[in-house]
């Protein structure tokens, strides 16, 4: 199954609180295969202080009391809990049942849920993140206003092509467009779980003309690159912030939902159970039972 | 076909016949076996060749299998490797076959596929289930270089009437190398009540015995099976299934598949280590070379990365063969290794082989001076079939089982697991279908970890991470406290976790197996020094999100030195060393 060609997917929803409403997150997942959803630390943050913050970072509760600064602490806390409810309303499962794990090279995963990528990004009070049940997603956001361009920041993060395209841009749509880069090539390394060290010089980006256009990967020569079927958008939060995502090809995705509980083949399930209770029965009696019994 | 007999119903006295193999094969060990395909398959790095890195790549962009390589795989008779000794052919361990079509995947996914991997596989139900007649029949067809498909899923799209005989309708999902096969096996549901009931039946046909026009050629493109390989499905409208085509009994067909697929699934991911070993050896030779914008063996990026692939290279191929050599061995405890091999050896090889990006540079994205050859076989891991469908399967083999064990296993007192599961190439017993079972009673390889404790020192090993064996402790607490028996409190994603963390220290426990075998071989040699072991446990440790100490700097230049030396000598990867490509003249001669 392929993602999307050529278009952006729907905006991203803006979540108030744990209580959604996520139909809309779920809705994109289900349809289109991913989904993007972000909220503010500052709205969200009478979640981040209640007694069921403990329960629902789980494992990551030590790392959250070990996060310096209450503002930081609470953005973290806050970031959990945006990408939890997000996945369980996706997953129709329970927010405290998802366990936020992360792979040798940093990248973070829910730990037997792989059918569902995740992705999590902030900046500032903006906390994004990226769900998907096709290949891996990444997303990264950024203030607009940011000052990227003359900073000397274009020249680490863009090819010669990408550079000689911004001269051509007017002078007031350059820093936008920096930003615009910036946040595509991190979302895609950070899809690839290459974050910073995969070189942001070794491929670039189309700048497309209209917003609902879908950028394109390019190679350092600013020809099209073989992209292998990923695809990439942006999108202007609030007229604030530029969040951009990066989604991969899935040769085995299914088309609709991914609910939790249709992650196990239930027949197959119960099958093994009825083995297992034969040999519960079986060891009060004949060696082994009879296991191979064909009623499983 | 080129035999008159037919696969349904074989006569007894023809099986006596076919029974006694109608030629006898040359003894071969399977260390020789794998040379003598290398040796056809030749040099990866020949640019003249075409089943090296180059000739791979251009027919991959023809769209094509590479020129001659399903000819050379015959001549080489690779299809006797599917058809176990006792019917005439040279298939000893599933171990053994998967370490040898691996040498197909080195070069292309697609070939090993399309040649070996899709017949061997469909092949299981008359090897585990099968009559005598069955068996004979279906060995006389591979002996004879033919191939069959299907086996791989219940076709919810062709129907069986329960009546005697059985009569079929419907279509099937497309089938891998369907149009090219002389037999195939399929699995309809039953229509409805009748002498079958509600279940299913497996059913081994005969190309020759269907109507004409049954089996239509499919677009790979429209059905989701790998292109590059013919693809097909078989449509029938009320024909008449003849007599002994079914495989078990009439009804059987989920109890059979789903036995057949504990030693059939975790086939391809063991075979699929050829393709990380390729996209590993692809960026290290890049590496060697100082070509373009690569990243220097002086980088800390390119130390990292090449010795963690490597690592988890080694870790998902300890954990495949504890798998299959388990099959043989221990039929009956199998299941949850088998399950624990499905859920994470191709993920382990496909993270590993992943961030191997990052050693590219400013080349990552170029195609030239071999990186090609890199993204392919990373394009081909994450194509692996099955895909999600393989997870929640492993997942529903997984869960039920983890309360069970953990009341009744996962200690240091109770049994371990046999040492011959650890030995590359040692000899197994022949695959026994009816003793395989779909839940384990106990759980010798995790043992070890436990039995680890209190450390290995005594075995050489000094730092021995005692985290792991906390883990197994608290995985086991925490699943003790689970009700037994009740999937509703299993199924949701707290359960998943608690299955993927008993994956990642069953491969843990595989690798220590492993290293323990190397070591009291007292051949020495890599796999009995410490370094690869601790360092894929500590991958390991990683991704369970356990603390571990920094990686010791030894371990690395161990780890680094000993890949560059294969890399240079062509060698493969893997637990296996295999020399790539060497002609026999050379071999003789060395």
């Amino acid at each position: 199954m392929s993602v999307r060609r050529g278009l952006a997917g729907p905006p991203p929803l803006r979540v108030t609180s744990p209580d959604g409403p996520w139909e809309a997150l779920s809705g994109a997942v289900r349809d289109g295969g991913y989904g993007l959803a972000y909220g503010l630390a500052s709205e969200w943050a009478p979640a981040a202080r209640g007694p069921a913050l403990r329960g629902l970072l789980g494992h990551e509760y030590g790392r959250y009391l070990a996060v310096n600064g209450e503002e930081a602490r609470a953005r973290f806390a806050v970031s959990r809990l945006v990408l939890k409810h997000g996945a369980a309303a996706v997953l129709g499962a329970d927010p405290a049942d998802l366990e936020l794990a992360r792979r040798p090279n940093g990248r973070p995963y829910l730990r037997g849920c792989g059918r569902l990528d995740v992705s999590l990004s902030h900046t500032g009070d903006v906390v994004a993140v990226g769900l998907s049940r096709l290949g891996p997603i990444g997303v990264d956001v950024e203030p607009q206003d940011r000052a990227a361009y003359g900073t000397g920041l274009e020249e680490d993060v863009c090819t010669a092509h990408e550079r000689a395209a911004l001269g051509w841009l007017p002078e007031e749509d350059r820093n936008a467009a920096v930003i615009r880069l910036w946040t595509l090539k991190e979302a895609y390394t950070k899809a690839l779980g290459l974050g910073m060290r995969l070189s942001f010089r070794s491929f670039g980006f189309t700048t497309p003309s209209t917003r609902t256009a879908a950028p394109r990967l390019l190679g350092t020569d600013g020809l099209p690159a073989d992209d292998g079927g990923w695809h990439f958008e942006t999108h202007t939060l609030d007229d604030r912030c530029t969040l951009s995502a990066a989604v991969g090809p899935a040769p085995h995705a299914a088309a609709g939902t991914v609910d939790a509980s249709g992650m196990v083949d239930s027949g197959l399930m119960r099958a093994v159970m009825t083995c297992s209770r034969k040999d519960a029965l079986a060891t009060t009696g004949a060696e082994d039972g009879d296991g191979t019994g064909r009623t499983a | 076909m080129t035999e008159a007999g037919t696969v349904a119903g074989v006569p007894v006295d023809a099986v006596r016949q076919v029974g006694v193999p109608r030629q006898v094969l040359p003894p071969c060990g399977p260390a020789e076996r794998r040379a003598a395909l290398e040796a056809v398959l030749g040099d990866p790095g020949d640019a003249a060749n075409p089943l090296g890195d180059a000739g791979v790549l251009a027919a991959e962009r023809r769209g094509d299998l590479p020129l001659g390589g399903e000819p050379s795989l015959a001549s080489f008779g690779l299809h006797e490797d599917f058809v176990p000794e006792e019917h005439g052919g040279r298939l000893a361990g599933l171990d053994e076959a998967a370490a040898l079509l691996r040498a197909v995947f080195r070069r292309d996914a697609a070939l090993g596929r399309g040649y070996g991997s899709a017949s061997l596989g469909a092949a299981l139900y008359p090897w585990c289930f099968g009559t005598a007649g069955q068996r004979a029949a279906t060995a006389r067809l591979l002996l004879a270089g033919e191939r069959i498909a299907g086996g791989a899923a219940v076709e919810e799209g062709l129907t069986a009437d329960g009546g005697a005989p059985l009569r079929l309708t419907g279509r099937t999902a497309g089938l891998v190398n369907a149009p090219r096969a002389a037999a195939l096996v399929v699995v309809p549901r039953h229509a409805g009540p009748g002498a079958g009931g509600d279940g299913e039946s497996v059913l081994l046909l005969r190309r020759g015995d269907l109507p004409p026009g049954a089996v239509g050629q499919l677009s790979p493109y429209d059905v989701g099976v790998p292109p590059r390989i013919p693809a097909g499905e078989l449509v029938l409208d009320d024909w008449t299934v003849p007599a002994g085509a079914v495989i078990g009994e009439v009804g059987d067909g989920q109890w059979v598949t789903r036995r057949v697929a504990q030693a059939r699934l975790p086939l391809l991911p063991s075979m699929a280590v050829g393709c990380a070993d390729t996209a590993l050896r692809a960026v290290l030779t890049a590496v060697l070379t100082e070509r373009g914008g690569v990243r220097g063996m002086r980088s800390r990026v390119t130390r990292r990365t090449v010795v963690g692939a490597f690592a988890d290279l080694l870790a998902a191929d300890c954990l495949s063969l504890v798998t299959l050599r388990s099959l043989h061995l221990m039929p009956e405890r199998s299941s949850i290794w088998s399950a624990a091999a499905r859920y994470l050896v191709l993920r382990l090889l496909q993270e590993g082989v992943g961030d191997l990006m990052t050693v590219l540079g400013t080349d990552s994205l170029r195609d030239g001076d071999g990186l090609g050859t890199f993204h392919k076989q990373v394009r081909d891991l994450a194509a692996m079939p099955p895909g999600p469908a393989g997870s929640a399967a492993a997942l529903a083999t997984l869960l039920p089982q983890l309360p069970t064990l953990a009341r009744r296993s996962w200690t240091a007192q109770g049994p371990p697991a046999l040492a011959e599961l650890f030995r590359p190439d040692g000899p197994v017993p022949p695959l026994a279908g009816a003793r395989l079972k779909l839940a384990a009673a106990d759980d010798g390889l995790t043992v070890l970890l436990a039995r680890a404790r209190d450390g290995l020192a005594d075995e050489g090993l000094a730092n021995w991470p005692t985290a792991l064996s906390d883990e197994l402790a608290a995985l086991r607490d925490q699943c003790r406290r689970l009700p037994e028996l009740d999937p509703a409190v299993l199924a949701n994603p707290r359960g998943f976790a608690l299955s993927e963390r008993y994956a990642l220290l069953a491969a843990a426990a595989a690798c220590l197996g492993v290293w323990r075998a190397a070591r009291r071989a007292g051949t020495g040699g890599f796999l009995a020094e410490p370094a690869w072991l601790l360092t894929a446990l500590g991958r390991i440790c990683v991704r369970l999100g356990l603390p571990v100490t920094a990686a010791s700097a030894d371990h690395e230049d161990v780890m680094l030195a000993e890949a560059v030396r294969r890399c240079r000598e062509g060698h493969s990867l893997d637990l296996y060393d295999t020399a790539l490509g060497t002609p026999a003249r050379h071999r003789e001669k060395g």
